[in-house]
């Protein structure tokens, strides 16, 4: 762990350098933490509404910094201004500058979404090692094996795939997209260096620690070059070690002089300083950042597939022009309003649906008492179907395996939402 | 897939509504209903937001993030000003075309303007202090028994003294 702490150093070292205009507060320490990986605590009492914490655009790693940096190699690119207040002025030649960065055209990078051009960059620069402007940050990126969490490293290791295939449908099927998504970048950044014949420096494992690393330590940011909203984010040294929590947490803000972090209530020596990545459930934590919470708000349990089967062409057509089409879900507190006008065009003649006065009602929020009954009903029905699926992995949670029991808590937290759901029908 | 921190996943309805009322849904339903909110559940949340201002028009703001709905006042300078009037609460439906035509301190006025300050582009409180005057004058309440245009003036001419801050 001596290790660890001397890199943070260095990377604060980096960061503080009398030209580099960033700012770190002196309340706060990175440490690790008792759950895994690092997180800020402070030293000593922060305020409210005070900034803690300012870095520079020019150490900040996203679409900009990059494609400005790999074109100070190629003297045939002119940059337009919108480049023009980042100067990344480290030039020390070696292979990877001289067989690639001399040669990318602008063009070629401009076709790369954020994710390609970031993860490559990072693999890039890695191998680059003490060469590279960015050694220290880089130093501080995670370990591959600090993602063995995340499904996307299961389907791509054979002892796991079994355990991957026993995620929730839900998780399973998020996990899918990030797995295509990923596939996708990898073959798009592999074919670019196979131009270059430098494929060979682009191993699957060494991409995959790229884009995990992109994919969980990423922040929002607009990128003017961005062709979708995806492209809006950036990596920020230092910043990156803060931890998510769904409550409390600090404030982000970006201007042309870099980019600000600033806390939102009082701290206390040994508090730990979190931000709040977004109101995600934990199968969406797991997936994308490789950790759950053991307590989580924003858990749903998704109804989608099983009430998607009790629809013919003309009532899906119906939620489909009204906007209520897929995505029926119940969390902690509530049904979906989504879930309940599913489950009221069931009682319905379906041929007269446009022109059904109870429904519209129900549609405008003027009345919604006459169907509570029927949607009782039939919740009931799918939440013991779906709890009966469930509980047999729940039981995982037991298990001695850390993979087995995030699986059996996921499960688990489910069966909690529908239990608590069924009762409060019991009640009615 | 989304950065941490993403701005655009919180959505924000703007509307106005008579406070403390849960008003008519229709408008608002076709809008929260596909994002999963109750509009009956969401027009209650409204109404309860609301009470200070009962049976006046306000601004509402939802703030709408993951099937969950916040719903705030945004202060506007004209409910300000009628709230500062302390009306007696009428009935809407019965009495139409409501007038406004009470009296109200300078002082009362020079509050409502340091609450509407940052929303105002008033260089210093005395210019948005007579914003909040004009607002007044259209609203149709008197200060210090006066038309709000005369205070305005005598703003301008330097007669009435407005504080700093």
């Amino acid at each position: 762990m001596a290790d660890d702490a001397q890199k943070v150093e260095s990377l604060t070292k980096w960061l503080l350098d009398s030209n580099s205009k960033c700012q770190i507060s002196t309340s706060l320490h990175v440490k690790e933490t008792n759950y895994g990986g690092k997180g800020i605590f402070a030293i000593s009492d922060v305020k409210p509404y005070q900034q803690i914490m300012k870095i520079s655009h020019n150490h900040l790693i996203n679409f900009t910094t990059i494609v400005s940096h790999i074109s100070s190699f190629n003297s045939a690119v002119h940059l337009p201004t919108s480049y023009k207040h980042i100067k990344v002025s480290e030039t020390k030649s070696d292979r990877i500058t001289q067989d690639l960065y001399s040669k990318l055209t602008l063009d070629q990078l401009l076709q790369l979404s954020s994710f390609q051009i970031v993860s490559m960059y990072l693999v890039l620069e890695s191998i680059r090692g003490e060469n590279s402007y960015w050694k220290h940050f880089l130093n501080t990126l995670p370990v591959i094996d600090d993602f063995k969490l995340s499904p996307l490293f299961w389907r791509l290791n054979e002892h796991t795939t079994k355990l991957y295939n026993k995620l929730p449908p839900t998780t399973k099927a998020h996990a899918d997209k990030i797995s295509q998504k990923f596939d996708l970048d990898y073959s798009i950044v592999k074919d670019l260096l196979t131009k270059y014949n430098l494929q060979e420096l682009l191993t699957k494992k060494f991409f995959l620690w790229a884009w995990m690393s992109t994919n969980s330590r990423c922040l929002y940011m607009e990128i003017p070059q961005g062709k979708d909203r995806d492209d809006n984010f950036t990596m920020a040294p230092y910043v990156d070690f803060i931890n998510h929590s769904s409550s409390d947490h600090c404030s982000l803000k970006i201007d042309r002089n870099g980019f600000f972090v600033s806390t939102t209530s009082k701290y206390v020596e040994g508090d730990e300083l979190y931000l709040c990545y977004g109101p995600h459930s934990n199968d969406f934590l797991l997936c994308e950042y490789a950790f759950i919470l053991p307590k989580n708000d924003w858990n749903d349990v998704d109804l989608t597939d099983s009430i998607l089967k009790l629809f013919d062409e003309k009532q899906k057509e119906f939620l489909r022009e009204k906007g209520y089409f897929g995505e029926y879900t119940i969390n902690k507190d509530s049904v979906s309003f989504r879930t309940e006008v599913a489950l009221a065009i069931l009682e319905e003649n379906v041929n007269d649906l446009y022109t059904n006065r109870r429904i519209n009602a129900l549609l405008n929020g003027y009345e919604s008492s006459f169907y509570n009954k029927s949607i009782n009903r039939r919740l009931k029905t799918l939440l013991n179907g779906l709890i009966d699926k469930f509980e047999e992995y729940a039981s995982l949670e037991e298990s001695d395996d850390i993979y087995e029991k995030i699986i059996g808590q996921l499960y688990r937290e489910k069966c909690e939402i529908m239990e608590y759901h069924l009762q409060k029908i019991d009640n009615y | 897939m989304p950065p941490k921190f993403d701005p655009t996943e919180v959505k924000f309805i703007y509307l106005r509504a008579v406070g403390g009322e849960v008003g008519a849904s229709a408008a608002l339903a076709p809008k929260i209903g596909p994002l999963g909110l109750s509009p009956k559940k969401v027009g209650e949340d409204i109404a309860k937001a609301t009470t200070k201002f009962k049976g006046i028009r306000v601004t509402v703001q939802l703030r709408i993030q993951n099937r969950q709905a916040v719903a705030s006042v945004v202060p506007s300078a004209s409910s300000l000003v009628i709230t500062a009037l302390k009306e007696p609460v009428r009935d809407r439906k019965k009495e139409k075309n409501v007038k406004h035509n009470g009296n109200l301190q300078l002082e009362d006025i020079i509050e409502i303007a340091r609450q509407m300050r940052e929303k105002s582009f008033g260089k210093t409180l005395a210019s948005v202090t007579k914003e909040i005057l004009g607002t007044a004058q259209s609203v149709g309440a008197r200060i210090n028994y006066k038309n709000p245009h005369d205070i305005i003036e005598a703003i301008n001419a330097g007669e009435i003294d407005i504080p700093e801050n």
